[in-house]
């Protein structure tokens, strides 16, 4: 990975003697969140949200509301600028920028192509590339829901095992069965009904349990769940810290279209 | 296990929030990823008698101002390991996506749904509504926002 895949393309370039003002609301509106500063035509700073703020008035102290505009209206960029600018080139690695920025307390580089300026990258963007180089390094925790014992699901099971078994991922197998119908539980004795319901969930799961090959049964945890179907994959998700959810179910059914959209990860729809 | 994904991508490129769960999938078997991006058709803008932009031109700039934004995910997804293509397409996302899928040989589809707003909401069907229907892959569906990313 180098600067020039994770840059941002310079998003704004602002006169080191204009109004700070005018440049913290090109900052506000900015989402590079970063100005590069030149003075008569010179790399000279650069000016991210943070520096604004700092060079601004303080909240706490006894001015007035009506007084905040005249104090910035004195202020310009020259003022709240970070001088002296971390420079990168274009082919330099993240390390090299981070250690950079890190070293001399910036939160911003510029990347500079010989004598020209082709991007800026902030600390937001070097903190992606650890995000991404940690989760890289942790296998990714699967949730596999299955709603029904029909192919779809048995689809997404296997489909599940295979993600599974190639990220040595750690898997939960999720079935959610609605509880009996009321007309069922009506029909049965005083607690029968919840014998029954019992003797359900232990089946599914040892059905479940079967379909796991017996080499992958230590790193996959078998779950069955009664209730609202959405409700009960969406807990089980949350309660799993789940990074992807693998689901199978009718295509285009309400029930996978609900969790796609309010999974609170992906959802691979088998 | 599918090792060969295309990734449906919009105009502005929000799509790319799946991609690092792309990415994350099938580096450890050196996939090949096709980037997609549909865009609506080009149309002929007239000013009385006079012609301003053909169809054709219009779709012309419109893929390479796209174009340059999906060469750096390209790059980046190449720079991992990945085998990646890109191409953009005029008309209806759900159907060109499952044609380039199908032509391509895709093993799954990948993309972002971005919900519609208002009364869209309920005049539109979503273009992954559509495609999760309609697929006969595996589809890898993320929201646009509110949701972890890879």
């Amino acid at each position: 990975m180098r600067i020039k895949m994770l840059m941002r393309c310079t998003s704004g370039t602002v006169e080191a003697r204009e109004s700070l003002a005018a440049a913290s609301m090109r900052l506000a509106s900015d989402s590079g969140g970063c100005l590069v500063v030149t003075d008569g035509g010179r790399l000279a700073g650069v000016l991210t949200p943070a520096d604004a703020r700092a060079a601004g008035p303080s909240t706490v102290p006894s001015l007035a509301v009506h007084e905040w505009p005249a104090f910035t209206s004195r202020l310009t960029v020259a003022d709240a600028m970070r001088r002296d600018p971390v420079v990168v080139p274009p082919d330099a690695t993240p390390g090299d920028a981070a250690h950079a920025m890190r070293t001399r307390g910036h939160r911003a580089a510029v990347v500079v192509d010989g004598s020209e300026v082709v991007g800026v990258v902030t600390t937001t963007d070097l903190l992606g590339t650890l995000v991404q180089r940690l989760e890289r390094a942790t296998p990714p925790r699967l949730l596999a829901a299955s709603t029904s014992r029909r192919c779809r699901s048995r689809t997404a099971l296997d489909l599940a095992l295979g993600i599974a078994r190639r990220h040595r991922a750690t898997l939960t197998l999720l079935h959610v069965m609605r509880g009996l119908s009321l007309r069922v539980a009506e029909g049965l004795p005083s607690g029968v009904d919840a014998d029954v319901q019992r003797w359900r969930l232990a089946e599914v799961r040892a059905a479940l349990i079967r379909r796991v090959p017996p080499e992958d049964r230590s790193v996959v945890r078998v779950e069955v769940r009664a209730g609202d179907v959405v409700e009960g994959v969406l807990n089980g998700a949350a309660t799993t810290g789940a990074e992807l959810i693998v689901m199978g179910g009718r295509p285009g059914a309400s029930l996978v279209r609900e969790t796609m959209r309010r999974a609170p990860c992906p959802v691979l729809a088998a | 296990m599918f090792r060969r994904m295309l990734v449906l991508l919009d105009a502005g490129l929000v799509g790319r929030r799946v991609v690092p769960w792309v990415r994350r999938l099938l580096v450890p078997v050196h996939g090949d990823v096709r980037l997609l991006v549909v865009l609506p058709p080009g149309r002929t803008v007239t000013a009385g008698s006079r012609t301003l932009i053909y169809a054709d031109q219009g779709e012309d700039a419109a893929r390479d101002a796209v174009g340059v934004a999906l060469a750096v995910v390209a790059a980046q997804l190449r720079d991992d390991g990945l085998a990646a293509s890109s191409e953009v397409r005029f008309g209806d996302p759900g159907v060109e996506a499952l044609e380039v899928a199908q032509a391509w040989g895709a093993e799954a589809i990948a993309l972002v749904d971005v919900p519609a707003h208002g009364a869209r909401r309920w005049l539109t069907r979503s273009v992954a509504d559509e495609i999760v229907q309609k697929s006969p892959f595996p589809v890898l569906v993320a929201r646009a926002s509110g949701q972890r990313a890879a």
